[in-house]
């Protein structure tokens, strides 16, 4: 084992070196200086989930650390003010512009930017006299300006919360309620004027459990498949814009969108036929009858959406 | 899974997450979920590396578990990916799912593909068979050279043609008298010879005063086939200026025949000449000089003798003296044709004189056609100067 943490530390320091040789300003930075943040950024990403990572996987890692970046800030950590200078000079620019882009008025933006910068520099003062900002959570990995970014939207989410004292929940428990709701609560069935109750009761109920077994269904997606249908369904996305956040091309979401389909039809019509109790006829037919209800209730709705998504582009322009 | 399935799930779908965001509006959160929520969320960096694409694959899996429950951390996903532009963060992640042999198949067989690889298979095709074509035309080319029916006719004839008649009374028959020409384009040919042919070249005995006047050229037209003069084996030349030239390829055939016929007829003719100088020669001294005989016969020849031969074959004599003179008289044996000298004029051996000559002058449109029609009139008319009577194919020309 310590052979192995020697090892570690001894790739950690060749690779601080590499890293500097590799930076086209290094800001005066020391070896001792970066092997820490090197540490962290390889401990975070790699070693929680490889922790027997071999040496090369270690060494690749380090090799794709953003060099000139990764100096800057940590010269900026360490209270460099020419490198604090070169910060603000050549990303105010683009904390400007997420501000923008997270804000609903120029004033509100504004007032983001230059809280992003109190954020960035650190207002808090640690126990050991230095100021203590969000700049160590910088790991490098990926690049500067979109980590401020990120950093400026995560800050506009929260004004906004403390705003509007609204908490974002996971959906998990947003699925867990619809998987425990009683017919009552819902509303698949889509009530068409039966003059029949019994049957009116009996398609409720079946919608119902649909309802519950296409939730479930899709808890049980693989973690990609959930984002992939989180995105396209729950966040509005594109199939181009829910590919790109994927890594993936549009005609290959596509395609995974099709595979889930098929797979979460099999997964209810499995849930509805070995825990509801259902034959396999009457699921074909509840399938059919849901399908025809539903798009009766969702065409105008989602004729509406693409009214205003016709709208929200002449906008864009 | 057919289209009507797809849109039930579609359509279910779309109805879950209108159900997910009207429990958004009515109940809010519960505080567990809250405190879950603060501390479960990415950070900054977590959620600019993701959107970058520059995460290990098991931690970019296991952020990919948050962000598929956490629509605030998707929503940061979704700016940041679409800020920087990329439109696939993970250009080599795209998984290749898996398909069906028949689906693979048929995607081959897709109207995108077949519209390219249809006109590129028949543009294949076609420059396939233009170039197999291609390559055969020169073997057909070469086979249109040989003249069926002219070529390996045994040799039978050429035995019971063996000319040893005296000059005077010769009478030979049309198949007796092939023109050089049609040996030419026999002898160097790979024909099969008869044992009859080869007997009468080696075995035939010679008396005395015979007169041999068959030269190894002769004897190769009598072995070769059953002379049929009215179609020379080779082809005739052009009659009119109008008529096409013979391919090149032609010329290139009868240049290597001639050379392969050029050696073998030298052979024959130092066997002939070796023959007529045996029958110079008393027998007597066949029996000390058969060796002699044997040697000459097997003796390479010489400049002399090749330019003979060569001579005999084609040109004008360089020797003048070559002529038989044993009779007193001079003769000269062009084309297996014996001619003696009668004045100023060359007379063939078989001219009667009660026979009717047709008058040909040399140079005149009739000449012209003549040799055109019969190129042995016109290698006989090449080598002797001077008056010629030649009789062939039954008629008497004269030439003058």
């Amino acid at each position: 084992m310590n052979q192995r943490t020697d090892q570690i530390e001894k790739l950690f320091a060749e690779g601080a070196s590499r890293l500097l040789a590799r930076a086209t300003d290094a800001h005066s930075l020391s070896n001792e200086s970066l092997v820490p943040r090197i540490r962290a950024a390889v401990e975070k990403y790699l070693l929680r989930d490889d922790p027997q990572a071999v040496p090369t996987t270690i060494e690749e890692f380090v090799d794709k650390l953003q060099a000139d970046d990764l100096c800057l800030i940590v010269a900026c950590e360490q209270g460099n003010q020419t490198a604090w200078t070169d910060l603000v000079e050549r990303f105010s620019a683009t904390v400007r512009s997420a501000a923008r882009s997270a804000s609903s008025n120029e004033e509100g933006a504004e007032d983001l930017a230059q809280s992003i910068w109190a954020e960035l520099y650190g207002l808090r003062v640690r126990e050991d006299g230095k100021p203590a900002g969000k700049l160590a959570y910088y790991s490098g990995r990926g690049s500067l300006a979109g980590w401020l970014r990120a950093v400026v939207a995560q800050l506009a989410i929260d004004q906004h919360r403390k705003q509007s004292r609204l908490v974002q929940t996971e959906e998990d428990s947003d699925f867990d309620r619809i998987i425990g709701q009683g017919h009552e609560e819902n509303n698949w069935s889509g009530s068409t004027g039966a003059p029949n109750p019994e049957v009116e009761i009996s398609r409720k109920l079946a919608g119902v459990q649909m309802q519950k077994a296409l939730a479930k269904s899709v808890t049980e997606l693989t973690a990609e498949d959930r984002l992939l249908v989180k995105l396209y369904y729950f966040d509005g996305l594109r199939l181009r814009e829910a590919g790109a956040v994927l890594g993936v091309h549009e005609a290959t979401a596509s395609r995974r969108l099709t595979r889930i389909h098929a797979d979460l039809r099999q997964q209810v019509e499995s849930i509805l036929v070995e825990e509801q109790g259902w034959t396999k006829p009457e699921t074909e037919r509840a399938f059919s009858d849901i399908a025809v209800h539903l798009e009766a209730d969702i065409e105008p709705l989602l004729a509406g959406d693409a009214v205003m998504m016709k709208k929200e582009n002449k906008i864009a322009g | 899974m057919n289209q009507v399935n797809k849109n039930e799930v579609d359509l279910m779908l779309r109805a879950l997450a209108r159900r997910v965001d009207e429990l958004h509006g009515q109940d809010g959160p519960t505080p567990e979920a809250e405190t879950r929520s603060r501390s479960a969320h990415l950070d900054a960096d977590e959620l600019n590396s993701f959107a970058e694409g520059v995460l290990p694959e098991r931690a970019r899996v296991r952020y990919m578990e948050h962000l598929a429950d956490c629509e605030s951390c998707r929503g940061i996903i979704v700016e940041l990916t679409q800020a920087t532009g990329a439109a696939a963060p993970y250009p080599t992640r795209e998984r290749q799912d898996k398909e069906s042999f028949w689906q693979k198949l048929a995607a081959l067989f897709s109207p995108s593909v077949l519209r390219y690889a249809v006109p590129a298979l028949a543009l294949t095709a076609v420059i396939g068979i233009s170039l197999l074509a291609l390559r055969q035309k020169p073997g057909t080319e070469f086979v249109a050279q040989n003249q069926p029916g002219d070529v390996g006719q045994p040799s039978v004839a050429g035995k019971s043609e063996t000319p040893v008649a005296p000059p005077s009374n010769a009478a030979p028959s049309a198949t007796q008298r092939p023109d050089l020409s049609a040996n030419i384009a026999e002898v160097g040919k790979e024909k099969p010879k008869s044992p009859a042919s080869e007997g009468v070249l080696a075995d035939a005995p010679i008396t005395a005063g015979q007169t041999v006047t068959t030269s190894g050229l002769e004897r190769d037209a009598k072995a070769a086939s059953k002379a049929d003069e009215s179609q020379p084996s080779y082809a005739p030349e052009p009659k009119s200026a109008a008529a096409p030239p013979p391919p090149p390829r032609a010329a290139v055939n009868d240049a290597d025949t001639m050379k392969m016929k050029s050696e073998q007829m030298l052979e024959k003719e130092a066997r002939d000449r070796r023959q007529e100088e045996y029958q110079i020669r008393p027998r007597e001294e066949s029996g000390p000089n058969r060796s002699r005989t044997e040697r000459n016969n097997n003796a390479p020849l010489n400049n002399r003798q090749v330019d003979g031969l060569l001579a005999s074959r084609g040109g004008p004599r360089k020797d003048k003296n070559d002529s038989n003179s044993s009779n007193g008289t001079d003769t000269r044996t062009i084309n297996g044709r014996s001619f003696r000298r009668e004045g100023n004029a060359w007379v063939d051996t078989a001219y009667e004189s009660s026979r009717a000559t047709t008058k040909v002058a040399r140079g005149s449109e009739q000449f012209r056609a003549l040799i055109a029609d019969e190129p042995g009139i016109g290698a006989i008319a090449s080598q002797l100067s001077g008056e010629v009577i030649v009789v062939w194919k039954g008629r008497a020309y004269r030439i003058r």
